[in-house]
């Protein structure tokens, strides 16, 4: 019984890796999770990589940042060279989700499980590539995080006011109907 | 003839003072403590604070609150007393160096917050305290313990950068005209936001020393004939102006101090 | 009442601060600390209390040392280089005995260093800034919700002490989110500084002394106060005299040396009469929790000793509690700094190993790991 889940959003700034990181950890802590997040500080956050860490746990957290990601999300070509130790290596148990039209994973070099979505474009049909974590957040929740979209949908809600919000719940419920039929 | 009402805010029972005869600190002093027992202004809501220097040391010779902070820091020292206890008259008493030097920067920004501070600047050219240096107000030219051949900076005027920075109030006098400085500090506590009094003062052990201005009583002289009213200087051409430095009342002004404005801001 | 909420370690201290009762921040905004100045000046106006943004961090903490002179408790918040630029200030609490919280979130030095970036290496810096002999307190959190109850305990400290107190946390911790429980000020036991209540006539600033603790007064307060860095008499008036000197130098240490017992004491996890102990500090003690618990799940005899109060360094309790180990791994982001203190308490050098990180990133589970394995073996 798996009880403890390392995800790790990794993109460009702008894309909402913090703020995504942000509202995955307040849906977990009101599902009564223990959780910690994490994200990039600095000029990393203003374009160039960015990440953002969750650990989402039934049990405590005793180191609040991760070394070894579940769940990695790469949603730019430049985040493979950051991750390659990590994805290259056979034993690690680390599932890549990646953008498929972005940041399609460099042939022959990744040795993890990994699934594709149309991420970003999704975003921007409806909103903006700002929202592209809203997408791989509802495409997360459907498929591998253990949380419930309706805390999911209040977490974006309560971080987004006002119209935005509703457009961002949007993109959170495209990337779930994404992820329905995806066959794993 | 003053009454010795003044006394109760003077520790005479430290007195004699730590200054050399014919420094400036003990007049200043006096005229001070006049100013407090003209305007009644309770001890228990009167606080002197002071720099690092001889001046420093007036705050050893009172009877109010007194507070003696690090060299320079004084004004940012009592920025946070001011905001939390605004009843408070505050007075702060700095030498040239402390104000100028290293605490200008404390200085100017005291200045553009307009806090509600009088800081009083006893000026006599030079560090005393270290044995005589110059200070960024000693004029340029001047003999010093740091300058043999002479100052080689220019000086630059407190007085018109208190202006410019925002202060409400500034007068500029010397030791040898004590009811004018008695007067004006009585003003300067009546105002609200930054007031700066200069008063120039001799230092007999080093600055005059150095300069060959003679003793005391030519000390004096010195400064009653080379400060002129503010009005009389303006009047003059730029070559005169040259021998001669003005004394009066630069800045009068209401301008909302800090504490209206860190009130105001919340609406 | 209790809230249960999800903050930043920059974000908990702040609120810990205004719920200890602090009604002062004075701040030079600087990274990792910034959040802490933006939250105060929203903050504080709405609890009736000052914020002002100073021109630099010696005119911050000088504010701040006023505004508790005042009568409020006050405090800032800084990282290396503006904690450099405070030390003159804080030397000056030290010795005019001024209660105040100064919040320390180390980042990557020496320098400017990395201003984003991790590190643990202000250990001494926050203990030995200030020139001459006296005594502090820094507090080290390990995590969100000690960060919160940390820097409540700092104000009390500083209030019981009359000193200042610092809050030694870092980037890692300040800028990571988690739970913590809220403890709101009816729930929180807080402590306030004694104030005279004897006659106004001929009342000495540092003339009653309680535990080795002046009971003083505030400026605008019917009791006179002379504050002064110089040496000083009871009155509070400046003294040269070489006795009065000497006797208030060695109070301002006892007063705080003697009563260590009351200072947050460290914690000790994993096996009793361990084999191995691990000494960590910070979010460093995090990483070492986990890997120690994993070597006891694989049999092995490991304990692990988190130092909350770094400063004075609980020498008593280290000695106590490790003094039986075969060896001792101090685990920390720096050269080697609590090592030293752990030499300095007679542990002899070839029993101790460092596990240091120099790199700006944060020290692993696995990095401690490794160690006690290669320890065990």
């Amino acid at each position: 019984m798996k009880n403890t889940w390392r995800t790790i959003l990794s993109g460009s700034g702008g894309q909402g890796m913090g703020m995504a990181g942000k509202i995955l950890a307040e849906a977990a802590f009101m599902q009564g999770f223990n959780t910690a997040q994490s994200q990039t500080y600095g000029a990393g956050a203003r374009g160039d990589l960015s990440q953002s860490g969750i650990i989402i746990s039934s049990e405590d957290i005793l180191f609040p940042l991760i070394e070894k990601p579940d769940l990695l999300v790469i949603l730019n070509n430049k985040s493979y060279g950051h991750f390659a130790p990590i994805l290259n290596s056979n034993c690690n148990g680390t599932i890549l989700i990646y953008d498929q039209d972005y940041a399609p994973p460099p042939k022959g070099k990744i040795n993890s499980p990994s699934f594709g979505f149309t991420v970003v474009n999704k975003a921007r049909e409806i909103l903006s590539e700002k929202a592209a974590c809203m997408v791989a957040l509802g495409i997360l929740t459907r498929l591998w995080i253990p949380l419930d979209k309706t805390n999911v949908s209040q977490a974006i809600q309560e971080t987004f006011p006002g119209k935005t919000g509703l457009q961002n719940i949007k993109c959170f419920e495209e990337g779930l109907k994404l992820a329905e039929n995806y066959p794993l | 003839m003053p009454s010795d009402d003044y006394k109760q805010y003077v520790a005479m029972d430290r007195l004699p003072s730590i200054w050399c005869p014919g420094c400036g600190n003990g007049v200043a002093l006096k005229a001070l403590a006049l100013a407090f027992a003209e305007l009644e202004m309770p001890p228990d809501k009167t606080l002197l604070a002071n720099g690092i220097g001889c001046s420093g040391r007036v705050g050893d010779y009172v009877r109010c609150h007194r507070f003696h902070g690090t060299h320079g820091r004084t004004l940012a020292f009592v920025t946070g007393i001011k905001l939390v206890r605004p009843e408070i008259k505050a007075v702060c008493l700095l030498g040239d160096g402390d104000c100028s030097a290293i605490g200008m920067s404390h200085f100017v920004h005291s200045a553009r917050r307009n806090v509600d501070i009088v800081t009083i600047v006893i000026n006599n050219y030079n560090y005393g305290m270290t044995g005589g240096q110059f200070s960024p107000l000693s004029p340029y030219n001047v003999i010093t313990s740091t300058s043999r051949s002479g100052k080689a900076e220019p000086d630059i005027d407190i007085c018109k950068l208190a202006d410019l920075a925002g202060a409400n109030y500034v007068f500029r006098t010397t030791i040898y005209h004590v009811v004018e400085m008695k007067n004006y500090i009585k003003e300067a506590l009546g105002k609200k936001g930054f007031s700066l009094v200069e008063i120039v003062s001799p230092c007999p052990t080093y600055y005059a020393r150095y300069n060959k201005i003679g003793n005391i009583i030519k000390q004096l002289e010195w400064l009653k004939d080379k400060f002129i009213p503010i009005e009389e200087y303006n009047q003059m051409k730029d070559a005169e102006k040259e021998n001669f430095f003005w004394r009066g009342r630069l800045t009068n002004r209401d301008l909302p101090d800090l504490y209206q404005h860190t009130r105001r801001s919340r609406g | 009442m209790t809230i249960k909420k999800l903050l930043t370690g920059n974000d908990a201290c702040t609120y810990a601060a205004i719920n200890a009762g602090a009604r002062f921040f004075a701040g030079y905004p600087i990274t990792p600390a910034t959040e802490i100045v933006e939250l105060c000046s929203e903050l504080m106006p709405v609890y009736n209390g000052n914020f002002i943004q100073m021109e630099d961090e010696i005119a911050s903490i000088a504010a701040v040392i006023g505004a508790s002179l005042g009568g409020a408790k006050a405090f800032t918040a800084t990282s290396g280089p503006g904690l450099a630029l405070m030390s003159e200030n804080i030397g000056f609490a030290a010795m005019a005995e001024v209660p105040c919280v100064i919040i320390n979130v180390q980042r990557y030095g020496p320098s400017t260093g990395i201003a984003t970036k991790f590190s643990q290496s202000d250990v001494m810096a926050v203990r030995w800034g200030s020139p001459g002999d006296h005594s502090l307190i820094v507090l080290a959190p390990s995590s969100v919700q000690d960060s919160y109850d940390l820097t409540v305990e700092a104000f009390n400290l500083s209030e019981r002490f009359r000193t200042p107190v610092i809050l030694l946390s870092d980037a890692a911790l300040a800028h990571v989110r988690e739970k913590v429980e809220i403890r709101e000020p009816g729930e929180l036991n807080l402590y306030q500084r004694e104030k005279p209540s004897g006659p106004v006539n001929g009342y000495l600033p540092y003339g009653t002394l309680h535990n080795n603790v002046p009971v003083m007064s505030n400026f605008g307060d019917e009791h006179i106060l002379r504050v002064t860095g110089l040496v000083h008499q009871e009155s509070g008036y400046s003294s040269d005299n070489s006795q009065i000197a000497e006797e208030l130098v060695q109070r301002l240490a006892r007063k705080i040396d003697n009563y260590q017992e009351e200072l947050p004491a460290p914690f000790f996890y994993g096996r009793q009469a361990a084999d191995l102990i691990v000494v960590s500090f910070g979010i460093s003690a995090r990483a070492s929790l986990e890997a120690v618990n994993t070597v006891n799940s694989e049999g092995f005899k490991a304990g692990m000793l988190e130092l909350r109060t770094i400063w004075p360094f609980p020498r008593k309790k280290v000695k106590e509690l490790c003094s039986g180990a075969k060896k001792i791994l101090v685990v920390e982001a720096n050269h080697g700094q609590v090592r030293e203190q752990l030499i300095s308490c007679g542990f002899p050098p070839e029993k101790l190993r460092g596990v240091n990180k120099q790199n700006a990133e944060v020290i692993t589970p696995s990095e401690v790991l490794l160690a006690l394995k290669e320890e065990n073996s």
